[in-house]
């Protein structure tokens, strides 16, 4: 039966005191990433080493037994020398929950056990020392394949432990440990540490963690949270807030806003949709795909509950008039001429390339007399009519 | 888990270490031998980490401890260099007016 962390930790040599200490130490921190992201490491080892055992392993090994710290990816472990918060922090917060919660950490968790089985197959029955292991690694191409993620990647990993460091410091008090070890780093390294520490401060922890690329597992609570620490008091004139899209773990999250003095955003974490309450009125009015989806998909965060589902009630209330039909199609040549005007950005060109998509079959299925409101159903339709092709003759049809 | 491999991990081969002035492995060994180490690989920070830090000290300035009294605290003249710059991976969200 596995053990768990807490009987890892009393099997260590450290004193009863320290033991305890570490105890509450990773409690509090496994609590602070569960409240805020939903989750905590899971997967990690952590082995902690007594005074004079640490030189000693790393020598063994070829380690840096200058540090006070490493983790491992290939067995996904925390080594510590001795009970230290900072390393605690780094290592075991920090690479640890990166490589389970983040794509670029998994990748090197893949490529690592991958090489891992190739040197498996090639030293099973034989010893070798560390010298015939890296002749060995310098030939294989899974090597060379982990090497290149690794150097391409190696700032997002050490940002990451390091921002890591500076959040559960201040979260625990322990502020001034952080700055002891901030002004170990040259001031080229410190202007970028405090580029991520300002922006966390700026936006808040879960942008902080969300824009270094961790897992968004998102609730209503979550988004709710994230828009008030980055909108702040821009938020106070909204009618409703939606939360709406794949909510996948690894893609951005689509917030539908309602208010005055719209403000949208986007960056690759958050894409913010927001609509004046007369564009609101007016994309019902014609089924406009951009209005629809959002607001007939989305979930209730904060604001006017009964305006929301009034809103809502208007598109499943109201018939399908000619003018909505022609709105759509309209809207659909438009786009696919922004997709044309965009054909050099992959990003651009895909995004309007797709809401051309939606907004012609939209129309088509409007002019059916049938209300489709997820971007699946719509495709979908769109797929089943052979019919439905981009020629020169939409614009015309929709005039 | 054992004590032993909590504590410290220890080659299979490790008795021969000594007699022979090198390390020799086995299959075993190879989940301890990442290719990829992910550490902070500064020869200065344990000297950060171990000097005790006076709370009541004149060095600490506002907020912020004194950078040139530090640095001559633990005799260097620049910290430890991550080459960190020259990154661009932290894109702010841009606030837009006008999105609809």
């Amino acid at each position: 039966m596995p053990q768990s962390l807490s009987e890892k930790i009393m099997e260590s040599k450290l004193n009863r005191g320290s033991v305890k200490e570490l105890k509450s130490t990773i409690d509090f921190c496994n609590d602070y990433h569960l409240n805020l992201l939903g989750y905590k490491p899971e997967q990690i080892g952590l082995r902690i080493f007594s005074d004079g055992e640490w030189g000693s392993f790393c020598e063994r090994i070829g380690l840096n037994s200058n540090s006070s710290g490493a983790y491992l990816p290939r067995n996904q472990t925390a080594f510590l020398d001795g009970n230290n918060h900072l390393s605690l922090f780094h290592e075991y917060f920090g690479h640890g929950l990166y490589c389970e919660q983040n794509l670029t950490g998994r990748k090197l968790i893949e490529l690592e056990k991958r090489l891992l089985e190739e040197e498996r197959r090639e030293f099973q029955n034989r010893e070798f020392t560390l010298e015939e292991l890296g002749e060995f690694r310098k030939q294989s191409e899974n090597f060379q394949n982990l090497d290149e993620h690794r150097r391409e990647n190696r700032i997002k990993y050490e940002l990451f432990a390091i921002w890591t460091e500076w959040l559960l410091s201040s979260e625990m008090g322990l502020k001034e440990k952080f700055e002891r070890r901030y002004y170990g780093f040259s001031s080229e390294d410190r202007q970028v540490i405090d580029r991520v520490i300002n922006f966390s401060e700026g936006n808040g922890e879960l942008a902080g963690f969300y824009n270094q690329g961790m897992a968004r597992r998102t609730t209503a609570k979550r988004v709710k949270r994230l828009l008030q620490d980055i909108y702040k008091d821009k938020l106070k004139d909204v009618r409703f807030v939606l939360f709406y899209g794949s909510r996948k773990e690894f893609s951005d999250i689509d917030v539908f806003i309602v208010g005055e003095n719209p403000q949208g955003s986007h960056s690759d974490f958050l894409d913010v949709k927001m609509q004046s309450p007369r564009d609101l009125k007016k994309g019902i009015k014609n089924f406009d795909v951009r209005t629809l989806i959002p607001l007939m998909n989305g979930q209730f965060i904060f604001g006017d509950r009964d305006y929301f589902e009034k809103s809502k009630q208007q598109i499943l209330s109201q018939p399908i008039s000619e003018e909505a039909v022609k709105h759509n199609l309209k809207w659909s040549f438009r786009m696919q001429r922004l997709k044309d005007e965009n054909l050099e950005d992959d990003s651009l060109r895909n995004k309007f390339e797709g809401y051309s998509q939606t907004y012609l079959a939209n129309g088509l299925a409007l002019k059916q007399g049938l209300k489709l409101f997820t971007k699946e159903d719509l495709l979908s339709y769109s797929h089943s009519e052979k019919t439905i092709q981009l020629k020169g003759g939409t614009e015309k049809n929709a005039n | 888990m054992q004590i032993e491999q909590m504590m410290g991990y220890q080659p299979m081969q490790a008795q021969r270490t000594q007699e022979r002035q090198t390390t020799y492995f086995v299959v075993g060994d190879l989940e301890n031998l990442s290719a990829s180490v992910l550490y902070s690989d500064i020869p200065e920070y344990k000297k950060f980490v171990d000097i005790t830090w006076r709370e009541d000290s004149d060095e600490k300035i506002g907020d912020h401890i004194n950078y040139e009294v530090w640095m001559k605290k633990i005799g260097s003249k620049e910290g430890r260099n991550l080459n960190l710059s020259n990154t661009h991976i932290l894109i702010p969200p841009t606030i837009k007016s006008g999105s609809g």
